[in-house]
């Protein structure tokens, strides 16, 4: 765009209207388009912004930071950065490494050896669903969990609901993925009993809500998670080896049984009150 | 349900006690602060950032009493409304580098229950202006100095203007110019309790002086009143005097003496440094 070829130039008023932002965006950005190729209209510009004064030239440069240092308006920097409640839980390392673990945990490790040797893919799933809530407590309890570090232990949110929210999120993430999994071996591979879905939600629960009461002791969340997982190993195997069988239906029978379910629902309720009587201890954390 | 100051004390600490396992980091504190810029000297390992930590509210003390802005923090909900209140800058602050140091502080900002975007978003950018951060601001943590880092810790403790800071070494690893500029700014606000390694920086900006020696407090006073716990016992001399407790050779060329003047010894003012050598002997004999 050269002078010769254009017969409009910006007026004062418009040059006026373009420097306090208040013009139309499309006379804007026409005043913009044009003072780029107008070497006199930017010469007028120049003289315009030395009689409105710094301030208007500072204000215009304020707005454009503010414009800059917005929060970006992607799906995800909104969701990560609008709600407090998502923003403590969701933008933290932690939650990534605990959606990798779960999605590990209770997607690509079932979904692979249901694939490659059909039951004992339902056999892995029920193995390891259980352990992905705890897995995600224990790593929203981790030492270097929180991006700010020790700086949010002084903060009003921190203690119990910022832990309990990452450990939620990521639950949110495992679940979804464990339903689908189970739909996608069910249609692909085989038929899935349809109680098999239900049965590891609560003994999930009940392991997830013991590593969130351990974090309210002077036990390291990560270790009594470990524990529980070699101790889940443990009672599994025996299964196996007293029943002879890697049929689904062994491991179904036993989680799903109701003595089995009332334990955990009462385990899980148990942990979870004597977690919130003992919710203080959350915010007072081993540091020293 | 705002909690007013019922006394004039932001801090009321009577005999604060800590240990961990065997060792007793903090053995029986007092401490009081109205308001100004209250200072904590003391060398490592005299339980400085321990006693900071629970007057942040980040840990709870063993026995004793403890009132924050006029609240109890060992009340779950008066403690939430101390740390609406307050303002922490760690030790070592780790932050993770993957934030920027806006989005660091904006965080904080978030966790400190400001849930106003707009608000937020001048808040942040005022507080990292404040500590001369303004150019670096969108740069990840990873690529900061070692003092940027602790100037984005130091505008996360600043953030909402809280009415108590406790701040722990907020001077390590900044440069004499960013020093300065960080007096000026803690001299604008209401109630500071810092821990510092540096006597100068208390001379400087402290109104009153607590100094530890392993984890008792003994000293409190004004720093005048600790320099003039040296007072008649500092003189200087051609040569070194075996008789002086401690003698450094001074940029003029003569040496320091502290200790029990000999007759005819040239006296001389005591400096802060002086007053806190005396006291660090008399804790240490």
């Amino acid at each position: 765009m050269s002078t010769e070829r254009t017969e409009w130039h910006a007026g004062a008023q418009e040059l006026a209207g373009y420097l306090s932002g208040r013009a139309p965006r499309a006379q804007a950005a026409s005043v913009e388009a044009h003072l780029l190729g107008c070497a006199d209209c930017r010469a007028l510009l120049a003289r315009v912004t030395g009689e409105t004064g710094d301030t208007a030239r500072e204000a215009a440069w304020e707005r454009l930071a503010d414009t800059i240092d917005r929060p970006s308006a992607g799906l995800v920097g909104r969701l990560s950065r609008g709600h407090l409640l998502v923003r403590s839980s969701v933008a933290t390392p932690a939650m990534v490494q605990a959606a990798l673990a779960s999605t590990v945990l209770v997607g690509l490790v079932p979904l692979l050896t249901a694939l490659a040797v059909g039951d004992a893919g339902l056999v892995a799933l029920l193995v390891l669903a259980p352990l992905a809530p705890m897995a995600a407590v224990a790593l929203a309890f981790r030492e270097g969990a929180d991006p700010a570090g020790e700086i949010s232990l002084a903060t009003a949110s921190a203690g119990l609901k910022v832990v309990a929210l990452r450990a939620l999120a990521v639950s949110l993430v495992a679940l979804p993925l464990a339903v689908a999994v189970l739909l996608a071996v069910d249609t692909w591979v085989e038929p899935v009993p349809m109680r098999l879905g239900a049965a590891w939600c609560l003994p999930g629960l009940a392991l997830a809500a013991v590593v969130l009461l351990a974090g309210t002791t002077r036990l390291d969340p990560m270790r009594v998670a470990l524990a529980i997982s070699g101790t889940w190993a443990v009672a599994v195997l025996s299964l196996v080896t007293v029943r002879r069988s890697l049929r689904p239906e062994v491991f179904i029978d036993v989680l799903a049984s109701p003595q089995m379910q009332a334990v955990a629902l009462a385990v899980a309720l148990g942990a979870l009150v004597l977690t919130v009587a003992r919710r203080d201890a959350i915010a007072y954390r081993r540091i020293a | 349900m705002t909690a007013t100051t019922t006394t004039g004390s932001l801090i009321e600490a009577t005999d604060l006690a800590k240990s961990f396992g065997r060792s007793r980091a903090v053995d029986g504190v007092s401490l009081a602060a109205a308001g100004g810029v209250i200072g904590l000297l003391g060398p490592n390992g005299a339980g400085k950032t321990t006693l900071l930590r629970m007057l942040a509210t980040v840990l709870a003390p063993d026995a004793g009493d403890l009132r924050l802005l006029g609240l109890d923090p060992a009340r779950s909900a008066e403690r939430v409304e101390i740390r609406r209140r307050l303002g922490y800058l760690p030790q070592s602050p780790a932050l993770y580098p993957g934030f920027t140091a806006y989005d660091l502080v904006d965080y904080v900002a978030v966790l400190k229950e400001h849930t106003d975007r707009d608000w937020r978003r001048h808040e942040v950018r005022r507080v990292l202006e404040s500590v001369g951060l303004q150019d670096v601001m969108h740069r990840k943590i990873r690529g900061l100095s070692g003092g940027m880092k602790q100037r984005v810790a130091l505008a996360a403790a600043l953030v909402g203007s809280p009415e108590l800071l406790v701040l722990d070494e907020p001077a390590n690893g900044l440069d004499p110019d960013q020093r300065l500029r960080l007096r000026s700014l803690l001299s604008q606000s209401r109630t500071v309790l810092m821990s510092t390694h540096n006597i100068s920086e208390v001379g400087a900006l402290c109104q009153r002086v607590y100094v530890m020696f392993a984890g008792r407090v003994h000293f409190a006073g004004t720093p005048a009143e600790l320099a003039g716990l040296a007072a008649g016992r500092v003189w200087e001399d051609e040569r070194q005097d075996p008789q002086a407790v401690r003698s450094w050779l001074t940029a003029t060329g003569t040496y320091r003496h502290l200790g029990d003047p000999p007759a005819g010894a040239q006296g001389v003012d005591p400096t802060l440094d002086d007053g806190y050598l005396m006291l660090a002997r008399r804790a240490h004999p």
